[in-house]
């Protein structure tokens, strides 16, 4: 009787990236490629992330904020189509840290499809689950399409998750132009979510975490001569 | 402790009777169901009783003054029954075994083994449901686990007795009698071209720990037991040295009727895990059992087609057997 490896501590989507394009084909055609249980593909990421890298030159202030366990992250969107894929790759690259944006419909083709670089719907549950995991999870404020220095309404469902379980929310200041190669991101302090004494009520942590939003965008436009 | 375990012809009944009649602590363990148990067993007792004879189940309780309940009579559609069937022993055989059990007065903890496919995969529902998501089935067997775990808890209250509800992830192993392993184990396996999303299974070796560890340091309601990581259905078979075969919309039916034909019939959940996946949030299965599933889903898969010989396991340790 063959024996059978036992899991271990380590999470399914940290497997080893490396090994070359070789590796990877083999991998696929023996099906022994890792998969989480939101769909995340390691292996899709690690092809699709250098094209990222091509794509888009990011300019990441504050990363030593992020707390090194899970977190919600927060970030404005003006049309909310790079936004979230250019906050997880200036992570990756820097933190070598999988982000999960937060808020694709559960749809055929589109959802397994984005599902295979990390996007997971933004189910409360789904969202319970990852913090558990210790993930970072993005969450794009409502979107204001007019003015790209402005920070809309934070989503109910991954602020109530982050209440929850009790992770920080981080502000974020994404800036660009969607056909523009260069980005700024900004990273403000965690805002605690589990404190000793009273417990923040979600309508206190969503009206911080859009002013603070507000506040490093206006930083950012103070400075965007850099952009 | 007395134990009583319905589904004992089962792999995972005759395991639990194996494991539980090697420790002294427990006074007595005695189990029934409709197949004989799998293997030898030494000390627990079998009695053939089909789980619909309420008045054969009750007389053996009162007989029998059992303390813990181990309900594992809970049948999956094409795994040992016909749908139909599974459906009418699960139910009747619930009630049966709850009510003359809870009538003995004996009794203080009940063990139910129910799986992930209560949550349903209703377009826009979780993908990765935890303890806390409200039960919402999609198939005939999760409602089938629903009904059962309602009367489980139901009868726990009314005895103030601590139920804890098992909930499992597809369980499937090279000699595990499972629908999901006969359609994995064809030689072509169809999935869904629109999706191939993930699903999570779960060694019979971990289910087997965690009903012990409920049963050592029991826990008031429901707890996920899911293997690590997942696996979709193109990868499994390609694991298994198959050949993945892309499908989508009607074609489905099709390919239902002709696994049927072939002898890997595809009820209503296995479907919905094809087309839908099935996984669930069973990070907490450490903290209120004590235990964690130690092989990966993966694993498990690669497990089913190793073609191993029946080896006929050690038995666990004294410490991993209630006290």
């Amino acid at each position: 009787m063959s024996t059978i490896p036992l899991a271990t501590d380590a999470a399914v989507h940290d497997a080893k990236l490396d090994g070359g394009l070789t590796a990877i084909l083999s991998r696929r055609l023996t099906g022994k490629h890792d998969i989480d249980p939101w769909g995340l593909d390691p292996d899709v990421r690690a092809l699709l992330q250098p094209l990222g890298v091509l794509r888009w030159r990011v300019d990441l202030d504050g990363v030593d904020l992020l707390p090194s366990g899970p977190a919600l992250l927060v970030h404005n969107q003006r049309f909310g189509v790079s936004e979230r894929f250019v906050l997880a790759s200036g992570i990756t690259r820097t933190l070598g840290r999988t982000t999960r944006p937060a808020g694709v419909a559960d749809r055929a083709l589109v959802g397994p499809t984005l599902n295979r670089i990390g996007v997971v719907s933004d189910d409360e549950a789904d969202l319970r689950a990852l913090f558990r995991r210790g993930e970072l999870v993005s969450v794009g404020l409502e979107r204001l399409a007019a003015n790209r220095f402005t920070a809309g309404r934070c989503p109910d469902r991954p602020l109530a998750a982050a209440l929850a379980i009790g992770v920080p929310v981080v502000p974020v200041a994404v800036v660009g132009r969607e056909l523009a190669r260069r980005w700024e991101i900004i990273v403000g302090a965690p805002i605690p979510t589990r404190q000793r004494g009273a417990q923040p009520t979600p309508t206190e942590v969503s009206i911080n975490v859009r002013r603070r939003v507000g506040q490093l965008l206006e930083a950012a436009r103070r400075g965007r001569s850099i952009l | 402790m007395r134990v009583l375990i319905t589904g004992m012809g089962g792999e995972l009944g005759t395991r639990i009777a194996n494991i539980l009649e090697r420790d002294s602590r427990v006074e007595a363990v005695f189990g029934v169901d409709v197949d004989p148990p799998r293997r030898r067993l030494h000390r627990a007792e079998f009695h053939w009783i089909d789980p619909r004879d309420a008045a054969g189940i009750a007389q053996l309780a009162r007989e029998l003054q059992p303390t813990a309940l181990v309900h594992l009579g809970v049948y999956e559609p094409f795994a040992r029954s016909s749908p139909r069937s599974a459906v009418e022993r699960t139910a009747k055989g619930s009630i049966a075994v709850l009510e003359a059990v809870a009538a003995t007065g004996s009794l203080d903890r009940i063990v139910v083994r129910s799986g992930i496919e209560i949550y349903g995969r209703r377009q826009g529902s979780p993908q990765c449901p935890d303890e806390d998501v409200v039960p919402d089935p999609t198939t005939p067997f999760g409602h089938v686990l629903r009904y059962t775990e309602r009367l489980a808890q139901e009868f726990g209250i009314s005895s103030a007795v601590p139920t804890t509800l098992l909930r499992f992830a597809p369980l499937v192993g090279p000699h595990f009698p499972s629908p999901l392993g006969r359609y994995l184990r064809l030689p072509v396996v169809p999935f869904s071209v629109m999706g191939d999303r993930p699903f999570s299974v779960l060694h019979q070796e971990d289910a087997s720990r965690a009903i012990v560890a409920a049963l050592r340091s029991p826990f008031d309601g429901p707890v996920n037991v899911v293997g690590e990581g997942a696996v979709t259905v193109s990868q499994a078979a390609r694991l298994g040295g198959r050949i993945p075969l892309p499908l989508a919309g009607p074609i489905w039916r099709t390919s239902r009727f002709v696994s049927e034909l072939v002898g890997a019939p595809v009820p209503e959940h296995i479907q919905e895990l094809l087309v839908r996946g099935r996984t669930a949030d069973g990070s907490r299965a450490g903290e209120r059992l004590g235990v964690a599933p130690r092989y990966t889903s993966r694993a498990v898969i690669e497990s089913l087609f190793d073609w191993a010989e029946v080896t006929y396991l050690a038995v666990a340790d004294a410490e991993e057997v209630p006290s």
